[in-house]
């Protein structure tokens, strides 16, 4: 399922990518809620290093599959391994030392309403430091000049540190967020639709923040996105899915894998039409039930 | 459309299907609450699980002993006084018919530290902390910040629901002692001021009626209480459906739910304790 395409950009930088085993690999995953299926026999590898947009309808279960990558949904069946490691055998232990070296950019920022924002980013640090030995401890003046430091670096300005997620914009949560995601540099930055909502500056702000923070140290990232302009600037390789409802017989739900300047010459009208943002029949197809 | 139908179908009669439906609904409904049960049960088994696995940070300990303990001491003394007052007015209707006004002393505090002031110090927790616990949790569902915890390796039980657990837990006896002794007074300073009790007497015959394990039963009532609220408000707060309806629902149901439970437990421990404890209860100091 995953493509054989050769990767561009910074993932084409690193040395013997192709021998390098995948940082996460999804085997045949299905996911349901209830009676009703999201994800039907999902395949696909995220390589080390490089950006991948996951994109699709409203309700084609990107987000679902995001939150499977870390054990946030339990599929009914398949595999989930994160560095080799299948996160259904994990314990929970495991598993919760897994994900702190994931970052997860929640679609509404998710930060904590009873927190600043200083206390939001430096959260992370303050629980890894309750689980490390007493000399390797950060102290708070440490911890607060980190949280300086990655507020500077998403574009905001100190005084925004002692202030609530309620008191500031939806583009500043989205890029606290992104902060408090990487302040303890993870290996894989998850980014569940970061630029919904926002308006075209304050969007690119967040693609060149997700492109800079890729720059800063090697990450792999993996974004759902509606937006056809984060997937083409931001990402290495594209991933397509198709609601399960909407499938025609035994066709798979990944309909495209590749690099996204081959998005604008694939023949199949599903893809064109969601690159292109085009209804076509869909407003009869609904009406109709 | 004027075609006539010529299968032949079966009738069902319409008492039959009424049965059939009113059977379904029974058993969906016997269904549902073993379920849910079962999933309040485990999760009861987690936060005990939980509490002797990991350490508590003091930080989120002292904020949810704040929000519970220290927030709603005023609601509780006056609920306290007024019921008191409130015993001592219906009291003295009824034993002054009898010329028994000076033994209410006895009713009223004997009605407070064994029923009264646990069962209302528990209702206005579960009123004006567990229905917050729920709406704050059910919120934090919603808007993804329980996954935001899960997803920074953090178990929302250990750091969210084990501090409220336990701070009830710590807090509910001191609240139930608040509310008895504002009872108490309210109770006596109303007999004193208004129907003119002779204070003497009204202690008297107190002591000589209400003993040490009167206010045991009460306190002991009160964790008992303060553990449902807390699990209960937390469970419903966690498993919060999607949408303000959903938070709506959440806190509604934390505190009916903790409320019949309360009676429930109340009516259990008031059958049990009596029992299991009576050579004690005997042998008990007189405490007023």
């Amino acid at each position: 399922m995953s493509s054989q395409l050769p990767l561009q950009s910074a993932t084409s930088q690193q040395p013997n990518s192709s021998f390098i085993s995948p940082l996460v690999e999804v085997c045949q995953l299905c996911v349901s809620f209830d009676e009703r299926v999201v994800l039907q026999d999902i395949t696909l590898e995220v390589r080390r290093g490089e950006t991948l947009a996951i994109i699709g309808e409203s309700g084609c279960g990107k987000t679902v599959l995001l939150k499977s990558l870390i054990g946030l949904i339990q599929g009914q069946s398949g595999t989930v391994r994160f560095d080799g490691v299948d996160l259904c055998k994990t314990t929970s232990a495991e598993l919760a030392q897994l994900r702190t070296r994931t970052g997860f950019v929640f679609q509404g920022a998710a930060l904590f309403d009873s927190l600043t924002v200083a206390e939001n980013i430096a959260f992370p640090i303050r629980q890894s430091n309750s689980n490390i030995a007493s000399d390797t401890v950060l102290c708070d003046e440490d911890i607060m000049s980190l949280v300086t430091e990655s507020v500077r670096e998403v574009g905001l300005a100190d005084n925004v540190c002692q202030r609530y997620p309620m008191e500031i914009s939806g583009g500043m949560r989205k890029r606290v967020a992104i902060a408090r995601a990487n302040i303890l540099n993870p290996d894989l930055m998850l980014y569940d639709e970061p630029t919904t909502g926002l308006d075209p500056i304050a969007s690119d702000v967040i693609n060149e923040l997700i492109m800079q923070s890729r720059l800063q140290h090697t990450v792999t990232s993996v974004i759902v996105t509606h937006d056809m302009k984060t997937a083409r600037k931001v990402a290495d390789r594209v991933i397509m899915f198709h609601p399960i409802d909407r499938l025609a017989g035994e066709d798979a739900q990944v309909i495209y894998d590749g690099p996204p300047s081959l998005l604008d010459r694939h023949a199949d009208l599903r893809i064109t039409q969601f690159i292109h943002g085009e209804a076509g029949q869909r407003v009869t197809e609904l009406s109709e039930g | 459309m004027n075609s006539v139908d010529t299968t032949v179908t079966p009738t069902t009669p319409p008492n039959a299907l009424r049965s059939h439906s009113l059977l379904r609904n029974i058993t969906d409904s016997c269904t549902n609450f073993t379920l849910q049960l079962g999933d309040l049960t485990l999760f009861t088994v987690q936060i005990l699980k939980w509490f002797f696995r990991r350490k508590m940070r003091p930080g989120t300990l002292v904020n949810a002993c704040f929000q519970i303990g220290v927030l709603s001491l005023p609601v509780i003394a006056l609920t306290g006084l007024f019921i008191g007052m409130v015993l001592a007015v219906q009291s003295h209707f009824q034993f002054s018919q009898i010329g028994m006004a000076n033994h209410m002393g006895a009713v009223i505090n004997m009605t407070l530290v064994r029923e009264l002031g646990p069962v209302l110090a528990a209702t206005m927790l579960a009123g004006r902390v567990g229905s917050a616990m729920a709406a704050e949790l059910g919120t934090m569902r919603v808007t993804e910040q329980i996954d935001a915890l899960e997803s920074m390796g953090i178990n929302p039980i250990h750091h969210l629901v084990l501090p409220r657990v336990v701070a009830a837990l710590l807090l509910i006896p001191t609240l139930t002692i608040m509310a008895d002794f504002m009872g108490i007074f309210g109770g006596f300073a109303y007999s004193y001021l208004a129907l003119d009790v002779d204070p003497h007497l009204y202690f008297q015959y107190s002591r000589d009626f209400v003993g040490g394990w009167d206010l045991l039963t009460g306190l002991i009532k009160s964790l008992f209480f303060g553990c449902t609220i807390a699990i209960v408000s937390c469970y419903y707060g966690f498993h919060c459906q999607v949408g303000a309806k959903g938070v709506g629902r959440a806190a509604t149901a934390a505190f009916v739910i903790s409320f019949v439970l309360i009676l429930g437990v109340d009516l259990l421990l008031g059958m049990g304790l009596d029992r299991l404890f009576l050579p004690l209860q005997s042998g008990g100091n007189a405490l007023i």
